[in-house]
């Protein structure tokens, strides 16, 4: 069921990561990402798995959740392995089936495409698992808010963001609700060719946009009559940088300068 | 004899997350063949849950569905023809509406059962003097029509299946006293013209005095009641513990009884009350 997706959503915990402020698990995200694609040997890249199970296991959600929601990423990892198994052709082989070869830069590759995926996944989830969607988007706004130097509308844009953010669950309902109601009609959504699949969406897709339609505009209305102009805007919540944001910055700085010596002391594998 | 059997329902949303919630506890009951049978209780109570099993939208972590005996669940295709045979009406159907015109809307069902083409024709022209409205509506993009007529063409989607057994969830919501008046009529004409069995939901407590043969009552995902209306309705100080209402009749006479009045209580609509009152007026006089 589409229920049962849980990237991007948002599991409430008392947790060190959750106490944390948004903006800086925003940046620190940020930064792991770049760390992922430092990595240069099996060292740095062990201690990347290393540290980032740490942090996810600090975040005391169940590793379960992490799980499933990396289980919709096999087939793009088999794909990549693959890829490189076939396309690949430098180092010495490893094992040799008639005339086709598999050589050890092709795993090497494997290995550091898929960790490198893996980790990428689980850092970014971990941000919208931990930080509720109107935290998350009071972080951008304050972390863009100098570009409002340039005349850029920041405040609008994050209005936008949070209340994209807010509909998908409403819409994910919705879309559950007119499933069953066509189900109940006896719509077919699981036969038949890959046109014949597309045309039985249809019957889901034309009312859930008329009613997306008539929600925007009814919402946009309740805005208006609430007064909103989009301008000096204020907010409710003020965000500060705590103890946490500073062991949890420090963590990752040790992290990156340990990756990098680890770079250098050791031969790059790619 | 039971058209559809619930046996030890037990179903909750969203296993295996911090969002886990038991919807259905254990829920027993039966509908008979020719019934209309209303189901009542709290919002959250499990109403609408319990309904999407009824014709195998949901599958139930534990308990049976049986429709003629039969579990529904044994295979895709007793599946697929429960569906059919059971026909369903969503909460604000007219949100479901999606072709271009209302022939092609009402003949969704029919076309998903396979039909004929002429044997479809002749579904939607009977189910749109089922509810009510012309045939010149057939031609009319279903996103022009007033909300009242939206719903009416939703329902006579369903009703074009032939359904043997009809589940409405909340069919009158949202409507004025004169929709929901011809509503009702509806269902019942349907009712007494095909003889199928009609379950639904609803708030209003006078809609189910007024059509209902038997009432089901669900409280906080358990059926806690079950039996005729006059029945339930006669145990009104647990329904009012429930948070439900009562028949606006039955309250008028709980309040006379109250005040001291000698007047009978298992009294459920108007007419009842009307006749009650006159009863007790003319007693009054002869004393």
């Amino acid at each position: 069921m589409i229920r049962d997706i849980s990237i991007g959503r948002y599991f409430p915990a008392k947790s060190f990561v959750h106490a944390m402020d948004a903006r800086a698990k925003l940046l620190l995200t940020l930064a792991m990402i770049v760390v992922t694609f430092l990595c240069k040997n099996l060292y740095s890249l062990a201690a990347l798995c290393a540290f980032t199970i740490l942090v996810y296991l600090s975040s005391r959600l169940k590793p379960l959740l992490i799980l499933k929601s990396l289980k919709p990423l096999l087939p793009l990892l088999i794909l990549t392995v693959i890829m490189q198994v076939i396309f690949t052709k430098t180092g010495t082989p490893v094992l040799t089936v008639g005339k086709f070869s598999v050589y050890d830069d092709a795993l090497i590759m494997s290995l550091f495409v898929c960790v490198r995926i893996l980790v990428l996944i689980v850092v970014s989830s971990l941000l919208t698992y931990t930080t509720s969607p109107t935290r998350l988007t009071d972080a951008i706004e304050r972390l863009l808010s100098p570009l409002k130097h340039l005349k850029i509308d920041v405040g609008t844009f994050a209005m936008m963001m949070t209340i994209a953010l807010r509909f998908i669950p409403t819409l994910i309902d919705e879309i559950d609700r007119l499933t069953s109601a066509q189900k109940a009609r006896g719509a077919d959504f699981e036969s038949g060719n890959l046109i014949q699949r597309v045309k039985s969406l249809f019957p889901i897709f034309i009312p859930l946009f008329v009613s997306a339609i008539q929600r925007a505009s009814e919402l946009a209305d309740a805005m208006i009559c609430r007064c909103y102009t989009g301008e000096g805007r204020t907010s409710y919540r003020v965000m500060k940088f705590g103890w946490r944001d500073a062991v949890a910055l420090l963590a990752v700085a040790v992290f990156t300068g340990g990756v990098i010596t680890l770079n250098v002391l050791f031969a790059p594998l790619l | 004899m039971a058209v559809l059997t619930v046996q030890n329902l037990c179903y909750g949303y969203a296993k295996g997350t911090p969002f886990e919630k038991a919807v259905l506890h254990d829920v027993c009951c039966t509908f008979g063949e020719g019934e209309i049978v209303a189901v009542i209780g709290h919002t959250g109570s499990g109403k609408s849950t319990l309904l999407q099993h009824l014709n195998g939208l949901l599958k139930p972590d534990s308990g049976d569905v049986l429709l003629d005996g039969e579990s529904i669940y044994r295979s895709k295709a007793a599946l697929r023809e429960c569906r059919f045979r059971v026909g369903m009406c969503f909460q604000y159907p007219e949100q479901q509406l999606f072709e271009s015109t209302v022939r092609d809307d009402i003949a969704f069902g029919p076309k998903n059962q396979k039909l004929a083409a002429d044997e479809i024709d002749r579904r939607v022209k009977e189910s749109l003097a089922y509810v009510g409205l012309r045939e010149s509506y057939a031609d009319k993009s279903p996103f022009d029509l007033s909300g009242g007529e939206k719903r009416r063409v939703a329902i006579a989607g369903v009703l074009a299946m032939e359904p043997e057994v009809l589940i409405l969830d909340e069919p009158s919501a949202g409507l004025d006293p004169a929709g929901k008046k011809a509503l009702l009529k509806l269902i019942t004409d349907y009712h007494a013209q095909t003889g199928s069995t009609v379950i639904f939901v609803s708030h209003d407590m006078d809609d189910v005095a007024e059509i209902a043969d038997r009432v089901l009552v669900l409280s906080k995902g358990r059926a806690v009641m079950s039996g005729t209306t006059r029945e339930v309705f006669a145990r009104a100080d647990e329904l009012l513990e429930m948070g439900l209402g009562l028949p606006e009749a039955t309250s008028v006479m709980l309040r006379l009884r109250h005040e001291g009045l000698d007047v009978p209580t298992d009294v459920f609509t108007a007419e009842e009350a009307a006749a009650a009152l006159l009863a007790f007026a003319r007693k009054g006089a002869g004393v």
